[in-house]
């Protein structure tokens, strides 16, 4: 009996880390591009393993442009993304699941219609909106007459911050809890505000962890939304600056790659640490109605 | 008392539907009303009425495109969503300690489109690509992948597949963990096998997460852009070109905001139809 | 009790964010009003590509010199070029454009067009370089009679081969072929198939995407145009637009499906094509990274069939129609497209010039290549300047892409071509 435990368990070891490697294959060819020289990638034969192996090519990567920079508008932007989304998207889903309010459906189906479009449909118009922004960047009450939000964080972090799914998220996470969490609250004459941030808050870590490692991930990825609005080298985030490495007619993929490798470093990391509760919170959401 | 509760709401939701509101729905509501107009972009914004609508209907490209669509979200999100609810019984099953391989698994996830856009382009790459290499030494025929277009699409879908099968696995995996063990010990005392279980059991109580992972996955790759702008460039023969990409295209490359717009209103249609007809479907039951 | 402190750290850093984000605004604002109170002082200048590429660093050490010299600040924006259009496109509808602009032929007649550039003749009257600028390059700057752009880098394919594959094929090696029917008897030469009849060594490279350089090199060639600039309108249906696409089919035979569209990947250079036409400046970082190679490589501007003909990409300089300050800009330009810039230039990155004085300089430097460069420059042709050029490139594109798979006949497929046009530019 527990020879066939053994036999089943190891079965399933070799399977999953066959599967595991599969998946991972793609990534070794991403780690061994990037740690070869430059001839090797010209000679165009693409071996998996690299003559030499060449980690100097990840620092000599971050010493092309100001990546300290990069890297410093990359998290800059992805924090305050991240925690301002995370505030306002769980309160409104706070609202939707707890509260009692007139047209409470209504508006909650708006705001899902908001997931199904994509970013590139409405990126002209938003970026007008970006510039048209009243009273900042030199434009008046009207967003007239300035370059509004352009070239500037928040032009980039504001179209991001309302996220409908965040929204959906909290709400099903909140529907979870027992009623009478509130009505104990209640009768100790606490309003709404001092439910949410007393009671709730505290009990949303993982719902927290979940939204705020996909958000994240989201985030330190945009490509074309920072693309329009950045108009200086200052500004660029670590996505943008990948560009260095792609010429005109020519990739120098070995950095590119080492590049590539550096920057997605602290989302890994982050996923290492949230990783228990990134599920936890998924459970919790329920996904049971 | 009273008047304060009604307020407190409102206000909760206020700062996300004011941001919304700016940043979301009055562009959308731009786009509706340009696609009634011939809008360039720069020049001339002056009403057409249903022109637009009309000229989509002939538009070869653009139903191709559709179909693309579709054929790409049936291609990647039905086996990822399979090989991630397998792969979360596999992993579920507490026999082995999996969290270094659950990592590996979701890793792709984390990656951005363009960075695993640029890896795979380097796996297909036609000529002498890591792929046709391995190919070679089994002693097999290399394949064109991106180029060929009967299967063009098909790559573009794998590559889908490989980068939200660790995501699916993950919260097919916290699925699981919410059902209660009670079902599975009743139904040991049945005397149900594992597959018995699986059909029986597993899939009935998971179906809140399939549902919500269905229509969250149905939007997205309706929205695929990113890969098919970096990879294939709608090519060969427009196979593999999509909805957002032919109005990404339309808009941007041609000044044609009128008509995109025109195209992202039929997009906006099918997506809600298809979330009306799941929502209608999972309530019934 | 772990997770509440990570909560509290982002909390602490968001805090921090947020007024590090605040302080960013306003000095943005600050750095706003002052730019509104001395526009005098700021130029913005966006050009293509990045700064690692050959037309990077020459221009960031110009830029350098020109405040240092002049006290004007210049912003330099490189936009990789994938991303071109919608950066410019988005600018210029929120009316936030650069002063000045760096673009193609393939530009000229949308932006001018669309108003977004203004004419430069003005400037041009009263400019002390002004008979430098080579006469053929200054043409193409024009649109409807005006100057529009100034030409600053001609950047040709030049025809290459392998002159050891052609003594392995018993070709002559000291010549390149030197008539289309030559051209196709090589190819066909060099050819190697495997026992499935998949070409594993191309006669010679022919892109699989980005055809359209490769056609719009043979129907000059052929003596033709697939669009009259004139009337602003396509001719993608004449006969000789037919034996050219059918030249090129025959072509792509020998070339199987190997070539990318990618330059510095051809197959060419990685020993799997034994001719190519290839842009001068990839072809001399090949040279510059495999200088044994160096002998080995026949180059000649072009294979001629009816004329001689290749494909030249111009860049230029335009003054955009929101630069609060035209004048400013064009000096800038002038300052750019100066002898002692451009000399530079020339010495950095090996870069042709299309101004005269840097002529003889540039042959000197690398005389086998640079001549024939210098003749590819000569029988050079670009896009055409009409006003729905970038529609050209997708078309053109899509129909050999029709041709290559045998979905349509080179007949049908520019039949079909020439109407969609037609449909499009009504």
């Amino acid at each position: 009996m527990s020879k066939q435990i053994i036999m089943k368990k190891v079965i399933l070891k070799i399977l999953i880390i066959i599967i595991a490697l599969i998946v991972i294959f793609p990534l070794c060819v991403l780690l061994s591009t990037a740690l070869k020289s430059d001839r090797e990638i010209a000679s165009g034969f693409v071996s998996l393993t690299p003559e030499k192996l060449l980690w100097e090519n990840i620092p000599k990567a971050m010493g092309m442009g100001d990546w300290p920079r990069y890297f410093f508008n990359s998290a800059l932007i992805t924090v305050i993304t991240v925690v301002c989304s995370l505030l306002i998207n769980s309160s409104a889903g706070f609202a939707f699941a707890r509260l009692p309010f007139k047209g409470k459906n209504v508006l909650f189906y708006c705001a899902m219609i908001g997931m199904m479009l994509p970013m590139q449909i409405i990126m002209l118009p938003v970026f007008l909106q970006i510039k048209e922004f009243p009273l900042l960047g030199g434009n008046n009450i009207l967003g007239q007459g300035g370059i509004g939000l352009i070239n500037n964080y928040w032009g980039i972090i504001l179209p991001l911050i309302a996220h409908p799914f965040g929204v959906f998220m909290s709400r099903q996470y909140y529907m979870n809890f027992p009623k009478e969490l509130d009505e104990a609250a209640k009768l100790d004459g606490c309003s709404a505000l001092s439910i949410y941030v007393r009671v709730y808050l505290p009990l949303s870590k993982s719902l927290f962890a979940t939204l705020g490692l996909l958000k994240t991930v989201d985030t330190w990825n945009q490509y074309t939304w920072p693309l329009l609005v950045t108009n200086t080298k200052e500004m660029q985030t670590v996505q943008l600056a990948l560009n260095a490495f792609k010429g005109e007619n020519t990739v120098q993929w070995n950095y590119l790659m080492a590049a590539t490798i550096v920057i997605i470093l602290p989302v890994l990391v982050l996923f290492i640490f949230l990783q228990k509760y990134f599920v936890q919170g998924i459970v919790s959401t329920g996904m049971k109605d | 008392m009273k008047g304060k509760v009604k307020i407190a709401p409102y206000c909760f939701i206020a700062p996300f539907f004011i941001i919304f509101t700016y940043f979301y729905f009055v562009p959308v509501f731009k786009v509706i009303m340009d696609s009634f107009t011939d809008y360039d972009m720069f020049t001339k914004r002056n009403f057409v009425g249903l022109k637009n609508y009309i000229d989509l209907v002939k538009d070869e490209t653009f139903i191709l495109s559709i179909g693309n669509t579709f054929f790409y979200t049936a291609c990647m999100l039905f086996p990822a969503l399979v090989i991630g609810l397998l792969l979360a019984c596999l992993i579920g099953s507490s026999l082995v300690k999996t969290r270094y391989t659950r990592m590996a698994i979701f890793m792709p996830h984390v990656f951005s489109m363009v960075a695993i856009s640029m890896i795979w382009l380097y796996l297909y790459e036609p000529n002498n690509g890591v792929l046709n290499q391995i190919l070679k030494t089994m002693h097999l025929r290399g394949s064109k992948w991106l180029r060929d277009p009967e299967i063009a699409l098909f790559c573009l879908a794998v590559m889908g597949i490989w980068k939200s099968v660790g995501y699916y696995m993950v919260v097919f995996l916290s699925g699981l963990k919410g059902i209660s063990l009670q079902y599975y010990e009743a139904a040991k005392i049945d005397g149900a096998g594992p597959v018995n279980t699986f059909f029986h059991i597993t899939l009935p109580l998971l179906k809140p997460t399939t549902t919500f992972l269905l229509i969250t996955g149905i939007i997205s790759s309706f929205n695929v852009f990113e890969q098919v702008n970096i990879m294939t460039g709608g090519g060969p023969l427009n196979r593999t070109t999509t909805m957002v990409h032919q109005i990404y295209t339309a808009g941007f490359a041609e000044y044609k905001l009128g008509y995109a717009s025109a195209m992202s209103v039929i997009l906006l249609l099918i997506v809600i139809g298809i979330s009306i007809l799941n929502f209608g479907l999972t309530n019934k039951e | 009790m772990k997770v509440k402190r990570i909560i509290t750290m982002i909390m602490a850093l968001a805090a921090v964010g947020c007024t590090a984000g605040c302080g960013e605004t306003k000095e943005a604002e600050t750095v706003e009003t002052k730019v509104a109170e001395e526009s005098a002082e700021v130029i913005n200048l966006w050009t293509r590509g990045t700064e690692t590429d050959a037309t990077g660093p020459y221009l960031l050490e110009a830029v350098k010199k020109y405040e240092e010299e002049t006290g004007i600040k210049v912003n330099v924006q490189f936009i990789p070029h994938d991303d071109v259009e919608t950066k410019w496109n988005s600018a210029f509808a929120s009316g936030t454009a650069p002063d000045v602009i760096d673009m193609g032929i393939v530009h000229i007649a949308g932006r001018v067009n669309l108003q977004h550039i203004v004419p430069l003749d003005e400037y041009y009257e009263s400019w002390e370089n002004r008979d430098q600028l080579i006469p053929a390059m200054k043409d193409l700057g024009m649109y409807n009679g005006k100057l529009y752009a100034i030409a600053h880098f001609p950047d040709p394919q030049i025809f290459a081969y392998r002159k050891d594959m052609f003594k392995e094929a018993g070709l002559d090696e000291s010549r390149a072929p030197e008539s289309w029917e030559e051209l196709l008897e090589y190819a066909q030469k060099l050819t190697i198939k495997d026992e499935n009849g998949e070409v594993t060594r191309a006669g010679i490279a022919v892109p699989m995407e980005n055809t359209r350089f490769l056609a719009n090199i043979l129907i000059h060639q052929n003596g033709a145009v697939f669009a009259d600039e004139d009337a602003n309108l396509p001719t993608m249906d004449t006969p000789e637009a037919v034996e050219c696409i059918e030249f090129l089919d025959s072509l792509q035979e020998c070339s199987g499906m190997l070539a990318s569209g990618n330059w510095s990947e051809s197959p060419f250079f990685k020993d799997s094509a034994a001719m190519a036409y290839i842009p001068n400046g990839v072809l001399k970082n090949y040279l510059k990274e495999n200088p044994d190679m160096k002998e080995n490589i026949g180059m000649t501007a072009c294979v001629p069939g009816k004329e001689t003909a290749t494909w030249c990409g111009v860049w230029f300089y335009g003054v955009t129609s929101q630069s609060k300050n035209p004048e400013m800009a064009f000096d800038l330009i002038s300052y750019l497209t100066s002898e002692a810039v451009l000399s530079s230039r020339v010495e950095m990155a090996g870069l042709p010039s299309a101004f005269r004085y840097n002529e003889d300089e540039y042959v000197d430097l690398d005389p086998e290549v640079n001549q024939a460069v210098m003749d590819a420059i000569a029988c050079g042709y670009g896009n055409p300047k009409v006003s729905w050029a970038l529609l050209y490139e997708k078309v053109l594109d899509q129909l050999t892409e029709e041709v290559f798979y045998d979905v349509k006949t080179p007949e049908e497929a520019l039949k079909d071509a020439q109407e969609s046009l037609m449909s499009e530019i009504e």
